[in-house]
């Protein structure tokens, strides 16, 4: 094979480029790399031998600091001497401030002859504050020989330790090493041999994995290419890889265009659905629009509707209020009527007492302006006989009985009046220590007088403490819950029992009718507002429904049990102590037996 | 009569300032910890000894601590004492007393290194001397190490001569190897020539001989030759001597409060005569004292 095929078949097998390309690519790389590395590792190596150079310099400085305060070679000795035993180091020069010579030691005689320039270094040192200098054949490190600065006066040497002074040294020498360069050359040299081998080591190694991967990877491809290349037309040979790849890849370009062309197509398409949807979604907005409209008119029914309810709502409370209103008048007229009634049966029988006592009086008045002694005493006789007649003592004794029982009246007429005064007193949200027991009973008073006489109070009233509680509000409560008892109890007569106790949260109060009792499909709708079982005219239905809020306010419980014929019980539960970040909410447990 | 009565109060409240409480004014010549534990003592005791005369209850008597800032100048500081006219100034260290004695004001001094020296004509100074008796202070060494004989010294004769000749008459017993110095620079070879020669190295208060630079070729003399080190300031036992002056620094500002209350009864003080610090102590560095193979004829605690 000549070299004009072998071009030929390296420029058709696309194998073949990219494996020289990868090669030379890889060469250039770790000849520069390497190139690189060496000039790092170099610079490296010189600043370590600087480093290390310096702090050698330093602790000469300052182990000889003694001997160069006071100049003494003799003192400097042992120490230069054990540097010098070093391999590379062929001079140890010191200095005093003045830069004359103090010492000057050297291992390597051959090289006292060379030219002695260390004035010109120090002032370089001194000009550049480099203290490295790298020359032909050798490196000088040099250091300054600091003192600390002596003491000011006599109290410095007794009562200050000498370590705040550090910070003031003071220039007494300078010490110079030079060091061979031969050894840092050689170590170059070295560590470039080293680099090179390990480069060109690695390159081996990576060019061989080079061709086995790129043989792993093409080996599909050369498939493919033997196989267009039998599918194809003309013998094998006719074919290169490049050529085939053209063909295929023009192949390929046709089949993208008319996978483009149908793309379009299809977009054309989804455009014209988009469309009709598009419309599709406008008829729905506008029916959604029309809809809209007509639930803003429902609305603005709804609200008409709304305030009409609140209206009849507030007449409602109005009306239970009168209603109330009217049945504590009521009660209160009962008592009131029957306290004066003591007065007004009294009031006649006052009368004629008193006209009897006047007649009499009258009488022995008559008795005193006569003038003769016998006409006095006739006088006085018909007085007797007329105070026998009418009986005085009894007269007497029966002022005694009606004034008595026109005191009894005034008396009861005062209780009901203060009674009253506590039933009704607005205690607003305003809360205050109350007595539970004691509202019961004054409240007991002012329960519906039509049913009151057919029903028997008992109670069990137990030592429970006083509660903080809106106690005019707590007392509308006991109202409404009695009367519902006596009026479920009706004519039929019954008993009422008031039970109290408490626990060690709360005071419970429980009230027992023997009525009728709540029918179970009423049972769950008995705190409803406007929801009552009464006639026409008898209750609003708003009675429950305020002891419900009013409790609710107190943070209490209103357990209710039932049993139609057999009757009713509610216990009213109130906490000893308000948690004023709680929310006003009543616990309701409904029981139908 | 009342009139005359209110006449004789007032003139009684308008007399001199000095019918008036004490005010003393402590001087310190910088921060170090002795200076202040003597100040501490100083005013621990002065203050509940100095009574109140007279109308002198109205006010109590006060007393000020000013320290001295480094690089103060002394014209300074006697500026300011001049401006307060304290009845009495204490000065702690030797700039204070420099301080001081430049002003008019009576004056008690301590820890002040060879304070005497510093004082100058016609002084109204009295106060604490830093210095021990040279011949107590060896007699006790002696008492540590009975079979000292020769006593080696480096100084400068300007400065310490008169201290070295204190020595040599208290101690006659001793042999002292004298080694004068004009520059610190000798110091190194004046300790070459001294090997072999003695048993104890002295290391006296002279700026010349001791310095930074200098300290370290005593503490290698020592450990080198196997030589006992004793030095007049106990900071240097942590360095490397061996042995140690002392000074109970509370106990010597108890000795100036005591001094304070004479002054301020009215004593001048150039009429009493100056302390020397109550006991003498010297201190032992036992792990110096191990290395060099020293051995005490007493138990050292």
């Amino acid at each position: 094979m000549n070299i004009r095929a072998l071009f030929k078949r390296i420029k058709g097998s696309y194998n073949t480029r990219i494996l020289i390309v990868f090669i030379g690519a890889m060469v250039v790389l770790a000849i520069g790399l390497d190139l690189l590395f060496i000039n790092i590792q170099r610079k490296t190596y010189t600043e370590q031998t600087r480093r290390s150079g310096l702090a050698m310099a330093r602790l000469l400085a300052q182990a000889i600091q003694v001997g160069v305060f006071a100049e003494m070679a003799s003192v400097m000795s042992p120490v230069v001497d054990s540097l010098l035993l070093q391999e590379d180091i062929f001079r140890v020069l010191v200095l005093n401030d003045k830069d004359e010579v103090i010492l000057d030691r050297w291992s390597d005689k051959k090289r006292v002859a060379e030219e002695d320039d260390f004035i010109l270094q120090l002032e370089t040192v001194r000009r550049e504050g480099n203290n490295f200098l790298a020359r032909a054949d050798s490196f000088v490190f040099w250091w300054p020989v600091l003192s600390t600065v002596s003491y000011s006066d006599e109290e410095e040497m007794y009562f200050w330790d000498k370590e705040p002074q550090t910070e003031e040294k003071k220039l007494i020498g300078w010490v110079a090493i030079s060091s061979s360069k031969e050894p840092f050359e050689r170590e170059v040299q070295q560590l470039i041999l080293r680099t090179g081998l390990l480069v060109t080591a690695v390159l081996s190694l990576a060019i061989l994995c080079t061709v086995i991967l790129l043989n792993k990877m093409m080996h599909p491809l050369r498939n493919l290419v033997a196989k267009v290349a039998r599918s194809g037309e003309g013998s094998e040979e006719a074919f290169s890889e490049i050529g085939l790849l053209d063909t295929t890849y023009s192949n390929l370009l046709e089949s993208l265009e008319q996978s483009f062309a149908t793309i379009e197509e299809l977009r054309q398409n989804l455009e014209e659905k988009v469309e009709v949807r598009t419309s599709e979604l406008a008829c729905a907005n506008e029916d959604l629009e029309k809809k809209k409209e007509t639930l803003k008119k429902s609305n603005v029914k709804l609200e008409k509707a709304l305030k009409k309810v609140q209206e009849t709502q507030a007449q409602l409370i109005h009306s239970e209020k009168m209603a109330a209103l009217g049945q504590l008048v009521a009660g209160v007229a009962h008592e009131v009527n029957n306290n004066i009634n003591f007065i007004v049966t009294a009031a006649p029988a006052l009368e004629n007492i008193l006209k009897g006592i006047r007649r009499i009086t009258d009488a022995y008045h008559e008795a005193g302006l006569q003038e003769t002694e016998q006409e006095m005493l006739a006088a006085l006789q018909r007085a007797e006989a007329l105070g026998e007649e009418l009986g005085i003592a009894t007269l007497y004794s029966n002022i005694d009985l009606v004034l008595g029982s026109i005191r009894e009246g005034c008396l009861r007429s005062v209780k009901i009046v203060q009674e009253l005064t506590l039933f009704s007193r607005q205690d607003g949200d305003c809360l205050n220590a109350y007595d539970i027991n004691a509202s019961l009973l004054s409240t007991w008073k002012f329960v519906d007088t039509r049913y009151k006489g057919k029903v028997e109070l008992v109670t069990e009233l137990g030592a429970i403490p006083q509660v903080l509680c809106a106690g005019g509000r707590m007392s509308q409560v006991f109202l409404n819950v009695m009367n519902n008892g006596v009026q479920a109890i009706g004519d039929a007569g019954g008993t009422l029992t008031l039970t109290t106790f408490s626990d060690r949260e709360m005071i419970h109060i429980r009230f027992v009718d023997t009525g009728q009792g709540i029918a179970r499909e009423d049972m769950p709708r008995i705190f409803d507002p406007f929801f009552s079982t009464k006639e026409v005219g008898q209750g609003t239905g708003l009675g429950l429904g305020i002891c419900y809020k009013i409790i609710a306010q107190h943070q209490g419980k209103i357990r209710v049990e039932s049993a139609v014929g057999k009757g009713t019980a509610i216990t009213i539960s109130i906490p000893l102590y308000l948690d004023d970040k709680a929310r006003p909410e009543c616990e309701l447990i409904l029981v139908a037996l | 009569m009342r009139q005359r009565l209110f006449l004789i109060l007032l003139f009684s409240f308008l007399l001199p300032g000095q019918a008036w409480s004490f005010e003393v004014l402590v001087l310190q010549s910088g921060e170090a910890p002795p200076y202040a534990r003597a100040a501490q003592a100083f005013s621990d005791l002065l203050l509940p000894a100095l009574p109140n005369q007279g109308v002198k209850s109205i006010a109590n008597n006060s007393l000020c601590t000013y320290t001295i800032a480094k690089g103060e100048k002394r014209a300074a500081v006697a500026r300011l004492i001049d401006e307060q006219l304290p009845d009495l100034v204490v000065a702690i260290g030797k700039k204070a007393l420099q301080a001081a004695v430049s002003s008019k004001r009576p004056v008690v001094y301590l820890l002040v290194p060879q304070a005497q020296a510093l004082l100058p004509a016609g002084h109204q100074a009295t106060g604490v001397l830093l210095e021990n008796s040279l011949g107590r202070e060896f007699a006790e060494i002696r008492r540590l190490l009975p079979h000292l004989k020769r006593v080696g010294v480096v100084y400068d004769p300007e400065r310490c001569e008169s201290l070295v000749s204190q020595a040599v008459a208290a101690q006659s017993e001793l042999t002292f190897i004298r080694r004068p110095i004009t520059s610190g620079k000798e110091v190194v070879g004046q300790l070459e020539g001294l090997k072999g020669e003695i048993d104890l190295l002295w290391m006296v208060p002279d700026l010349t001989a001791v310095s930074p630079q200098t300290e370290q070729s005593y503490y290698r003399f020592s450990l080198q030759e196997q030589i006992p080190l004793f030095s007049f300031s106990e900071i240097h036992l942590a360095h490397g001597a061996t042995l140690a002056t002392t000074f109970d620094w509370q106990e010597m500002g108890k000795q100036a409060a005591i001094l304070a209350l004479d002054v301020l009864s009215g004593t001048a003080p150039q009429d009493i005569p100056p302390l020397q610090p109550e006991k003498v102590r010297i201190r032992v560095n036992v792990k110096i004292a191990e290395k060099i193979n020293l051995q005490f004829a007493v138990p050292v605690k």
